[in-house]
């Protein structure tokens, strides 16, 4: 996963807010020239990026581009601020979550908080005031309507962003990010063009062609994501290709055809793609035909046009005194046609006047030697599109009308796609005793961390249609590069990028097309997925002199940039290839009963990553009535840092393996850290029980129970009373997370102190409950005793009804720096409870929490 | 049976008048002086200014009712408990001659006492057993902090008692002695025999709140008091302060039947004139699974104010402007007499009352549960 999704618990965009126009207060205020008099140009959105949405995704995820002016040579973002040119095609407030991640990994966004400065598309600042800011994650806005530059000064109106790393933020090699929920905000409708900073241009979309395009403007998510290039000049750019061209000859003879245009409007012409084969020039003569049976012919001297293969460099052409135009030699472009050069010709046809904008066909004669007729189209219809027909459909649209042999170009044609059904095969893997492979650290060198997966004899997959590996993303995605090795040491890769979308991935009998890894030749297996990953052999290409001999693989080789992709975790099992005549899968690779030392090689930059057996994920232990979500037993300190993270400073909070439990010490207040005043350990989703989140249970009666409340062990190792939080997060139907803390007198909790069995109902004080002074035992904290907090009201989605089964996995243990610093305590049995409780008494024991819990 | 424990006060008006039921004393003063100038109804006897009638535990044992109560060994002197009983005369309780029963030590940590409880069971201590127990705080400093609480046991109401141990049951950690610590004990039997509810006010520095624990008297030589405790939610109560309620210097009784507990508390704010005690009493009712379940709420039954003090008979009455340490009139063992009505007895003090010498008056209001 990119570091900077990995991180970022609170960042969604949320459509209800987003609704609404921001009001326009004044303009004329600082004009924009002033504010930015050193720029060397100004922006404009010529060339720029429009995005919108093709569709919406039924579950809640991201959908990103980002743009990569490093991709043109690593052009520094140094200055006082950044401007974008920018339009918001829709009358709605744009929320867009937008980073700059550095070389280093660093990231900063624009601040919470605080609104961007916009200017109109003439420069003149322009106000608004009723934009609702997020004061979380980071968030871009662009007003409804907008048409102008946002500027962000990088001191006042940028910060670190949610998910950077530590690292200092520097201006080189930089790549902006943009992300907007596929879910809830699909609306959106925005054009991103020229991008600069006060002293210098950082991109100018203008000067991108149409092959550098795609490499500055990246669309990760062309499952859901538009991302066209608008026109870079106020010339209009011809498009098209010469996929399902037609391949013409007349030979030696002069010969002629006609293309269909089903009374569709010539407008002010119609563009030609086409390839002249000949190495002679070739010279046609043009005619267009309305249904009415008016005929035009070129004008003997009137204009005619040549475009290169990118619909740009427009060169001029004159039709010869016998009406002929002339493609040059080896031609590969654009032929226009304009309307404005033909005039009437009464010589054949009906003799009607010719109706423009009824079009029968467009009429081609001459001597053809050999050229291809790709896409032909007006600026506003297509007229023939070769990439949407089949070979038995050529004579629908091309007609010969005498001397002439049309054909299409199988090679360019798209066959009807006829998939193979993966996800009919009856799969043998398992990920059963696998390996568990995970980052234990990133660096600041481009380092690729790899490692072999060995086969133990040399293996013929080469029967396979693909091959498979068994896979599980435990958290975050996981890119990586893939590669087959022979027995000569020979290597195979995926193709590239958008060979890697051919790869499939198999889950629960459903099947889904694989995404690049953001790196050429990687391949990302999403988070949380569980399954087969299909890697058809087709897609293979050599990745050193010559391609793996498949019938004799010895290694598979995996890769990962741990310079960008280090919050991973993800196992890899069985390894088989699928057989296409039989639909079967063959098992190569049985990983059960083998160690890693028996399957695994580590190569370069493993120092990196921690590889582990797997096992599969079980089900949450129970004690009694306590279903354990967070036990936090753990075999060592990295691998209870794993699951439970720390990362704001170095003192203010530090925790550790303590017999079976965690030992946490309470460090000083650290100025400025992230959560105030306040220590913060994350207890992570990363954990294994597959059912933490399934806060209810069957009851003896059969019904569903919810759980009661948040229950732990604890043990105060200081002489102070300990105030310690045990908040948690639930994740809300409008995408965001609604923070439900312990409330301060007089919310109350249950404690069994399992020395002195002495039970207790205490009172919480200051939002937290407290470990007294020589207390270790359970606690439980009903969620009656639970909140909302203040600062968590504005989010979207707050409603303060807690609906416990939508939990979203985190766990945060807080406690004030300032109040209980130097204090410690260890904990365990992180879990909920679901039994009526009650204190003990002389009198009665029944429903306490040791009766619960079965102890 | 209660002592204060002090918070910002406020003052509170009286706007309106309504009906009360006045009693009156029936005994003449132990003392002679100068009559407290009774400004309210219900007064249960009346003792000379400068001598403390407060804080009473009171039951019924067959026709005959026991108060333990605060008063003075002298006038204004150092604070003791007294006891009287009372039969009915023409329907209503007659209160005999004054006893002074308990002390405070000489050098123990009980100097100072407070608030006394009574209970009637089977107490055994020393050899002997005994009939009645009493729960009380004391303290050994002049500045009211550092109360703990502690026992002593009597086979006769009216005459002295015996201390229980030389060391108090419930003692103020050193971490919290600059606090109130731990009083206002209310006793209340489980079994009419040396098990019971111990209710106790606790004043912490950032916390303070009303506990109970469980306990078997039966051997107090090896006597079992529960070392946790519960702290009482205050869920459905109100103050007459914003922010949350709080329980402090209550009495504790049972129902009839047993399936409800009735408090009676001092209802914050407390009176803006000295001695600064509450205006209010507010009866309350929970199920008695409140002293171990945090699920249960209480009910407000009831409240006394000086409003519904005023005696509509004498139209120089103003009612009482101090109504504080409220407690119920049980049957020995701390239940109530009756499923329908109930008596509670609560402190007061007139605004004329100056010091040094205030002097309490005990007064009784009659309540529908």
């Amino acid at each position: 996963m990119n570091k900077f999704i990995s991180k970022v618990p609170l960042m969604v965009a949320i459509s209800s807010l987003a609704i609404g126009g921001g009001l326009l207060v004044h303009q004329n205020v600082k004009p924009f020239e002033k504010v930015r008099a050193a720029v060397p140009q100004e922006g404009d959105l010529y060339g720029a990026a429009r995005v919108n949405f093709k569709v919406s995704s039924d579950v809640d995820t991201l959908a990103t581009i980002h743009i990569d002016p490093g991709a043109e040579g690593g052009v520094s973002f140094a200055g006082a601020g950044l401007y974008l040119r920018m339009k918001n095609y829709t009358g709605t407030n744009t929320y867009i979550n937008t980073k700059l991640k550095a070389g280093n990994g660093a990231m900063i966004g624009p601040k919470q908080g605080v609104q961007q400065t916009y200017y109109n598309s003439t420069g003149v600042e322009v106000t608004y005031t009723d934009i609702e800011l997020r004061d979380y994650s980071n968030y871009l806005i662009l007003p409804a309507n907008f048409d102008g530059y946002v500027y962000m000064n990088y001191s006042s109106q940028m910060e670190k962003a949610v998910g950077s790393n530590d690292k200092a933020f520097r201006y080189t090699a930089v790549t902006m990010y943009f992300e907007i929920s596929a879910k809830y905000d699909t609306y959106a409708d925005f054009a991103i063009g020229d991008i600069f900073t006060d002293t210098h241009s950082i991109l100018d979309a203008s000067t991108l062609t149409v092959a550098q395009f795609p490499t500055n403007f990246v669309n990760e998510s062309t499952d859901y994501l538009n991302i066209v290039q608008l026109p870079r000049t106020d010339e209009y750019e011809p498009k098209g290709d010469l996929l399902g061209s037609v391949n013409v000859k007349t030979g030696s003879a002069y010969g002629g055809f006609h293309v269909l245009a089903d009374g569709k409007s010539a407008n002010d012409g119609v563009f030609v793609r086409l390839k002249n084969n000949n190495a002679s020039p070739t010279t046609m003569l043009t005619h267009f035909n309305s249904r009415n049976g008016g005929r035009a012919t070129a004008t003997a001297n009137a204009k005619y046009y040549l475009y290169n293969t990118e619909g740009q460099s427009k060169t001029e052409y004159s039709y010869s005194s016998e009406k002929m135009l002339t493609i040059p030699a080896s031609f590969d472009g654009f032929l226009y046609l304009p309307i404005a050069s033909y005039e009437k010709n009464t010589e054949w046809g009906s003799g009607a006047d010719f109706v423009s904008t009824d079009l029968y066909a467009v009429y081609f004669e001459g001597v053809i030697t050999n050229m291809d007729f790709g896409d032909i189209a007006t600026k506003e219809v297509s007229i023939y599109d070769g990439s949407e027909i089949y070979p038995a459909d050529l004579t629908l649209h091309f007609v010969s009308d005498w001397d002439c042999t049309l054909a299409l170009n199988e090679g360019h044609a798209i066959p009807p796609e006829v998939e193979f059904p993966y996800e009919e095969v009856e799969y043998l893997s398992d990920i059963e005793e696998g390996n568990q492979v995970t980052c234990v650290r990133d660096t600041e060198n481009n380092t690729i961390a790899t490692f072999d997966i060995v086969l133990p004899q040399v293996s013929d997959f080469s029967s396979a249609l693909a091959i498979t590996v068994r896979m599980k993303a435990i958290s975050g995605d996981f890119p990586f590069f893939f590669r087959i090795i022979d027995e000569d040491n020979n290597m195979s890769q995926l193709a590239s990028n958008s060979a890697t979308k051919k790869a499939k991935y198999v889950n629960n009998g459903a099947i889904i097309n694989a995404s690049s890894g953001g790196n050429d030749h990687s391949i990302k297996y999403p988070n949380g997925l569980d399954g087969e990953l299909i890697i058809p052999v087709a897609t293979l290409e050599a990745y050193n002199a010559n391609q793996a001999d498949l019938s004799k693989v010895k290694a598979f080789q995996v890769g990962i940039a741990v310079f960008y992709d280090y919050d991973f975790n993800a196992v890899f099992g069985d390894i088989g290839y699928v057989v296409e005549a039989t639909q079967t899968h063959v098992l190569v690779l049985d990983c059960s009963g083998k160690s890693f030392n028996d399957l695994y090689q580590k190569r370069d930059g493993a120092e990196f990553l921690k590889f582990k057996e797997y096992y599969s994920p079980s089900e949450c232990p129970w004690i009694g009535d306590v279903k354990l979500l967070n036990p936090l037993h753990y075999g060592s300190d990295a691998e209870l840092k794993e699951e439970v993270t720390w990362n704001e400073g170095d003192n203010a909070c530090s925790y550790r393996v303590m017999d079976d439990g965690m030992f946490v010490h309470i460090g000083p207040y650290e100025v400025g850290h992230q959560y105030g005043n306040y220590m913060c350990l994350q207890m992570s989703e990363k954990g294994v029980y597959t059912d933490r989140k399934v806060w209810s249970r069957e009851n003896a009666s059969g019904e569903k129970e919810l759980a009661k409340g948040i229950t732990a062990y604890v043990k105060n190792l200081s002489r102070k009373e300990i105030g310690l939080t045990l908040q948690i997060d639930e994740y809300t139907v409008e995408n965001t997370y609604e923070r439900w803390c312990i409330t301060g007198y007089p919310a109350m909790y249950y404690a069994w102190d399992v020395n002195t069995n002495a039970e207790y109902t205490f009172y919480c004080k200051s939002d937290q409950f407290q470990i007294p002074v020589g207390f270790e035992g359970y606690v439980r904290i009903p969620f009656e005793s639970y909140r909302v907090p203040d600062w968590c009201q504005s989010t979207p989605g707050v409603d303060n009804e807690l609906d416990i089964e939508r939990w979203s996995g985190m766990f945060y243990l807080t406690s004030d720096n300032t109040r209980f610093e130097d204090l410690e305590y260890f904990i365990k049995n992180v879990g909920v409870y679901f039994n009526e409780t009650r204190r003990g008494t002389l009198f009665d024991n029944s429903n306490t929490i040791k009766a619960n819990m079965g102890l | 049976m209660k002592k204060k424990i002090l918070f910002v006060a406020s003052l509170l008006s009286i706007v309106t008048l309504v009906a009360c039921k006045p009693t009156g004393p029936s005994i003449p003063p132990y003392e002679d002086g100068e009559s407290k100038g009774l400004k309210g109804t219900g007064t249960v006897f009346d003792e000379v200014l400068g001598f403390n009638t407060k804080d009473a535990s009171v039951f019924e044992d067959g026709d005959t009712r026991y108060v333990v109560y605060a008063s003075s060994e002298s006038k204004n002197g150092k604070q003791v408990f007294a006891a009287r009983k009372a039969t009915k005369v023409d329907n209503q309780w007659a209160y005999q001659e004054k006893h002074i029963v308990f002390k405070g030590s000489e050098n123990g940590w009980d100097k100072n006492i407070f608030n006394p409880s009574i209970l009637k069971g089977q107490f055994s201590y020393g050899g002997t057993n005994y009939q009645y127990l009493m729960a009380y705080n004391g303290n050994d400093n002049s500045d009211g902090v550092n109360n703990h609480i502690g026992l002593a046991v009597s086979n006769d109401i009216l005459s002295s008692w015996t201390r229980v141990g030389t060391t108090p049951i419930i003692q103020n950690p050193e971490i919290f002695e600059a606090s109130y610590g731990f009083g206002s004990p209310s006793l209340v039997s489980y079994n009419q025999q040396g098990r019971g509810y111990l209710f106790y006010a606790v004043g912490e520095r950032e916390v303070s709140f009303t506990a109970v624990k469980t306990f078997d008297f039966s051997d107090l030589d090896n006597m079992v008091l529960e070392a946790g405790y519960t702290s009482l939610p205050i869920t459905g109560l109100t103050d007459k302060v914003e922010g949350e309620a709080i329980i402090l210097n209550a009495g504790f009784a049972l129902s009839s039947d047993g399936t409800s507990v009735y408090m009676v508390r001092d209802r914050l704010p407390q009176s803006a004139n000295r001695p600064n005690q509450t205006t209010e009493v507010e009866i309350d009712k929970a199920n008695i699974g409140i002293i171990t379940d945090l699920g249960q709420s209480w009910t407000a039954v009831d409240n006394i104010t000086g409003l519904k003090t005023i005696d509509p008979t004498d139209e120089e009455s103003l009612g009482w402007d101090q109504i504080y340490s409220g407690e119920f009139v049980t049957d020995p063992y701390g239940k109530l007499l009756s499923s329908s009505k109930c008596e509670v007895y609560y402190s007061t003090y007139n605004e004329e009352s100056t010091s040094p010498s205030y002097s309490a008056t005990l007064a009784m209001y009659e309540v529908n549960l």
